[in-house]
């Protein structure tokens, strides 16, 4: 525990210091979804049917700006080498690293997304059901993230393959929180959607870091 | 305790391309291995090998009779290896950096005399709380040669730690290596510079593969 704690603070501790990148994902989220109203007009009651896929599909791709970092600096400068020089397991501490990108990526976008849905006249009751969603949904982001991130490790374009390859794995996520926010909205029955995405981060959090582990270690050998 | 570091028969390739071959070597306590070869004759890749990084293509390393990648975690714990790439984060100054490493490796075994002996060795004491990217590349070094300090590892594998070093650094890199050697300790070493070390010291020739 002690070592994974290690690992989070120190990772903290770099995102604190080159906080760029950190606002840089914030920002795109926020300029994403205000260009929605721009772009399809400003009729209350059409952003408010919307409000719910907005948000979510502009989150998903502002996740997406930051995982293909998510090893990157770590494979460059060797450190990826020497975590896995240790006895503790690597797949805890890819979880720790997945754990810091939804840290400061997935946690800011969940925190300022009531304040875009004021600006979509998203339906009052659906605020709750918002959270939620993204509660559940963006650590399973970070995490299946996190093996995209070691599978584009070291090739070009990287930022592009891993939109590519996870994107349309993280397709359900979308689908349960966009059905559950617009069912809120009618006064309809959410838990069946929020049981989904519960269980898809249980799983993702038992089988990415796992998968990842196995990448990582594959590629350094 | 006496140990025995061997090799038998290992084959080297990166790439698919063989590197060296027919590779024997065995080293006992307070022994040095130093790796020989010319660029690319597969010492760093070797060395990762050894680290267990890597899986030889074929051949297998052993330490007290036991092969070491049947068992990496127990292999990972008796190791420090030092490789090309410094592990150094530029937005962490040269303490954190070491205490981190500390951490990750030992827990919670924070011995603070050492990281700051080790600091003194290496004559990183005046800037160790400056951001490491304003280290010039030999300091780089000598702050990734401060960590064989922080890790009691009975074998250390480094690759090339001379390069970049002043004469100070190459100093303290010695009297670490005496002092490993002294202790009962195993140093695998890739290295084309002179390295005066007092233990008795065996040479791998690493270019046999193009020979035929």
């Amino acid at each position: 525990m002690k070592k994974f704690l290690a690992l989070v603070q120190r990772d903290l501790i770099l995102v604190y210091r080159s906080a760029n990148d950190a606002w840089v994902v914030l920002f795109f989220f926020v300029i994403a979804v205000t260009l929605f109203p721009l772009g399809i007009g400003p009729d209350p009651s059409m952003l408010q049917q919307f409000s719910g896929g907005i948000i979510w599909i502009c989150a998903l791709l502002s996740a997406m700006l930051s995982l293909d970092a998510v090893f990157q600096s770590d494979f460059d400068d060797g450190s990826l080498d020497q975590m896995m020089l240790t006895s503790y397991p690597l797949e805890l501490l890819v979880l720790g690293k997945c754990f810091v990108h939804w840290l400061t990526t997935g946690f800011p976008i969940l925190l300022i997304s009531p304040v875009l849905a004021t600006m979509l006249n998203m339906n009052l009751d659906s605020y709750s059901t918002l959270l939620i969603t993204m509660l559940l949904g963006t650590p399973t982001i970070s995490l299946m993230g996190g093996v995209g991130a070691a599978l584009v490790l070291g090739s070009r374009l990287s930022g592009v393959l891993i939109s590519l390859i996870i994107l349309p794995l993280i397709i359900p996520i979308l689908i349960f929180s966009v059905a559950a926010i617009s069912a809120s909205g009618e006064g309809m029955e959410i838990s069946s959607a929020v049981k989904l995405l519960g269980a898809l981060l249980i799983i993702s959090s038992v089988f990415c870091p796992w998968a990842t582990a196995a990448t990582l270690r594959h590629l350094t050998n | 305790m006496k140990n025995l570091f061997f090799g038998t028969n290992l084959i080297v390739t990166r790439g698919g391309r063989c590197l060296a071959k027919n590779l024997e070597f065995k080293i006992e306590s307070g022994g040095m291995l130093l790796l020989n070869g010319e660029n690319g004759s597969g010492k760093s890749t070797l060395l990762r090998i050894m680290a267990g990084l890597s899986k030889p293509t074929s051949g297998k390393i052993y330490w007290n009779n036991n092969d070491v990648h049947d068992n990496l975690s127990e292999h990972f714990e008796r190791i420090v290896y030092v490789g090309h790439s410094t592990a150094i984060k530029s937005n962490l100054t040269i303490k954190e950096n070491l205490k981190y490493w500390q951490k990750i490796h030992l827990g919670d075994k924070d011995k603070r005399g050492q990281l700051e002996h080790s600091l003194e060795i290496f004559n990183l004491t005046t800037s160790s709380n400056s951001p490491a990217r304003f280290l010039s590349s030999g300091q780089s070094r000598k702050l990734a040669l401060a960590r064989l300090m922080l890790k009691p590892a009975s074998l250390w594998l480094l690759d090339e730690p001379t390069v970049g070093l002043d004469a100070a650094g190459l100093r303290g890199l010695l009297t670490l290596l005496n002092n490993h050697c002294e202790r009962g300790g195993i140093v695998v070493m890739a290295s084309h510079d002179e390295v005066r070390v007092e233990c008795p010291v065996h040479i791998l020739k690493t270019d046999n593969c193009r020979k035929g």
